[in-house]
């Protein structure tokens, strides 16, 4: 089968476009830089292009039966912020547009649990209501796009929303991974910061999970429909005695949300003087202080989704981090 | 039976402010009665509150554009014997738009949800208010009624009905133990195109805009507290005092400058510019 893809050099895309070749489709993947390495694979097309510019996504597209559209502008913070909307919404309608044209049978976008906000005191569910207003462009933009999703579903496209929750495991070192960024720091025994707030519980999936959850949906999902895709939900003090019982943590300074605030305001004022884009914002660094539970329930029972249990993920994550590591001293 | 326990009714809960107000209720664990238009949104948050919070969540389904919906509620709510305490007079209709663009049929629908439903509601739960008593009326009215405004001529002028038709109707139920008060909030990243909207408006107004989770929270408390004139937001509070200040001529200035700048609420992306696709 012959399946086009965006966001194939990202975190999830990029294994699940060499898993899909593998599987023996032919993978066309539209990527902005053709010389890209990680994409070397006889079932792999490149098709130099851009979301933004619609020729190209027809030309990737053509003779498709099947989307994954992750490519995404995946940040809590840009100036100026119109790339969120550039990249997220308009790129998004280019797709389901083209999608159109070219009567792709089967369309998947990949969004996020950010759309939700955070839950309350149960884990949420694909129907609940987003709980809080839009604080960032990443939550708006994403939800315009799956607004957009919908709209088309509804007028016969069978297209389908997935919404990863904060995923882990083994992957390129994107900004989408900050997980193995903070295991190679306990790993190299420098200091780690987390949140000051161990009782603050969020939902970790685990890389392989999500990647075939995105294959499952495409196969079981029905259209107009979202499915959460996640893992476990445990909290940052159960997260760090899980790492405890693979390595040894020796520096992991717990940093109270004001003091992270006033550090993402320094960010801010610093982008201002030198144009060094900041790691996070003070409004960005909220969201890792609430509860982020999600239940992945439907995507169990609709698509088979399965979950890797967190234990176990992250034993193979760590594992992963110090062969790497011995690997490349 | 529900005679025990007392409610809170919101209209217009189903998104936005409302749901804002409605989460932030349910937290302080009181129980709801949710008026919204039909629709799933409704249905999905009162299902959302009942797994996250230990009150009663009752919903009904109401165009209250339509006065006989506003009756209808007010019969459907004794029938079913919800001691109703707390009345919060939310549902209306926004809008950001020059006169001349405005069709007649669309500010005629605007004045009767924001102004008719307000007062009809009111005035067909007063007796139960009165009954069900110590009660509270919370008024939505907007920081939009203390200024000029060009492009919300007609909504501001709604605000200000319930402005003055809040702090009047203080007076005369405040011996009746109906606690009325109003609260005018500014600008909210509540749903998709009013946060879009606020996102292109100018530094100034984007400082003042506000989380509707935070404006609930101050705005309950304040409520329960009997205050008269809610004004949730330090800088909202000092733009008011800014105006009694200010000469009337650098106000006119200022406001003039500052909304030429502020765009109507999204239109479709291919509306402006035409996708090369859409053909």
């Amino acid at each position: 089968m012959k399946i086009m893809i965006t966001g194939a050099t990202g975190y999830i895309g990029n294994p699940l476009a060499i898993k899909l070749a593998n599987a023996g489709n032919q993978v066309h993947a539209l990527v902005r830089n053709d010389q890209v390495k990680s994409l070397h694979h006889p079932n792999v097309k490149l098709f130099k292009g851009d979301i933004n510019d619609p020729s190209s996504i027809l030309a990737a597209m053509d003779g498709c039966d099947e989307v994954y559209h992750l490519a995404s502008f995946a940040r809590l913070w840009a100036k100026p912020k119109d790339i969120f909307y550039k990249t997220n919404v308009d790129g998004t309608r280019n797709m389901l547009e083209a999608a159109v044209m070219k009567k792709i049978s089967r369309f998947i976008y990949t969004s996020s649990t950010a759309v939700f906000g955070h839950s309350i005191h149960t884990p949420m569910i694909e129907t609940d209501p987003r709980t809080i207003g839009f604080d960032n462009d990443y939550d708006l933009s994403k939800c315009m796009a799956e607004k957009l999703v919908i709209e088309f579903a509804s007028r016969g496209l069978h297209a389908m929303i997935v919404n990863p929750s904060r995923v882990y495991g083994p992957g390129n070192d994107s900004y989408s991974n900050p997980f193995d960024r903070m295991l190679k720091a306990v790993l190299n025994d420098r200091p780690v910061f987390t949140p000051g707030c161990p009782d603050v519980f969020a939902n970790y999936s685990y890389i392989d999970d999500v990647i075939e959850g995105h294959i499952l949906a495409m196969k079981n999902g029905k259209p107009g429909e979202r499915y959460i895709l996640g893992g476990e939900n445990i909290s940052y003090s159960q997260l760090l005695n899980i790492i405890k019982e693979n390595v040894s943590v020796s520096n992991a300074i717990p940093v109270p949300l004001p003091v992270m605030k006033f550090f993402g305001f320094i960010q801010l004022l610093f982008f201002y003087l030198t144009k060094k884009q900041p790691a996070f914002t003070p409004s960005a660094i909220t969201r890792y202080f609430r509860n982020t539970e999600f239940n992945c329930n439907k995507a169990i029972s609709e698509l088979n989704y399965r979950i890797t249990p967190f234990r176990k993920g992250m034993y193979q994550t760590i594992h992963h981090l110090k062969n790497q590591m011995y690997a490349n001293p | 039976m529900r005679t025990l326990s007392s409610f809170t009714l919101i209209t217009g809960a189903s998104d936005g402010f409302g749901k804002a107000l409605a989460i932030e209720c349910a937290r302080r664990n009181m129980n709801l009665v949710l008026v919204a238009l039909p629709g799933p949104e409704l249905f999905h948050l009162a299902s959302f509150i009942r797994r996250n919070f230990f009150v009663d969540v009752i919903i009904f389904e109401k165009d209250l554009t339509q006065d006989l919906s506003c009756y209808q509620l007010l019969d459907e709510i004794r029938e079913k014997n919800i001691a109703v305490n707390i009345l919060i007079n939310n549902a209306g209709i926004g809008n950001t738009e020059f006169f001349i663009h405005t069709p007649p049929a669309f500010f005629k629908k605007q004045i009767q949800l924001n102004v008719m439903a307000t007062a009809l509601v009111t005035s067909l739960f007063i007796p139960e208010l009165k009954k069900n008593g110590p009660a509270h009326i919370l008024n939505v009215g907007s920081l939009c009624s203390f200024f000029d405004l060009p492009k919300k001529q007609i909504y501001g002028g709604t605000k200000s009905f319930v402005y003055f038709f809040s702090r009047s109707l203080r007076l005369e139920l405040q011996d009746e133990g109906v606690t009325v008060s109003v609260v005018c909030p500014g600008g909210m990243n509540t749903n998709i195109p009013i946060s879009v909207m606020n996102r292109n408006a100018n530094y100034i107004s984007r400082l003042s805009v506000m989380m509707p989770e935070d404006v609930a929270s101050y705005v309950i408390e304040k409520m329960l507290a009997g205050k008269k004139l809610i004004i949730p937001g330090r800088l909202n509070r000092f733009f008011l005092l800014l105006d009694k200040l200010l000469p009337e001529f650098i106000k006119s200035r200022l406001i003039k400058k500052s909304m030429t700048k502020l765009k109507a609420p999204i239109k479709p992306i291919n509306e402006q510019n035409p996708s090369p696709l859409a053909a």
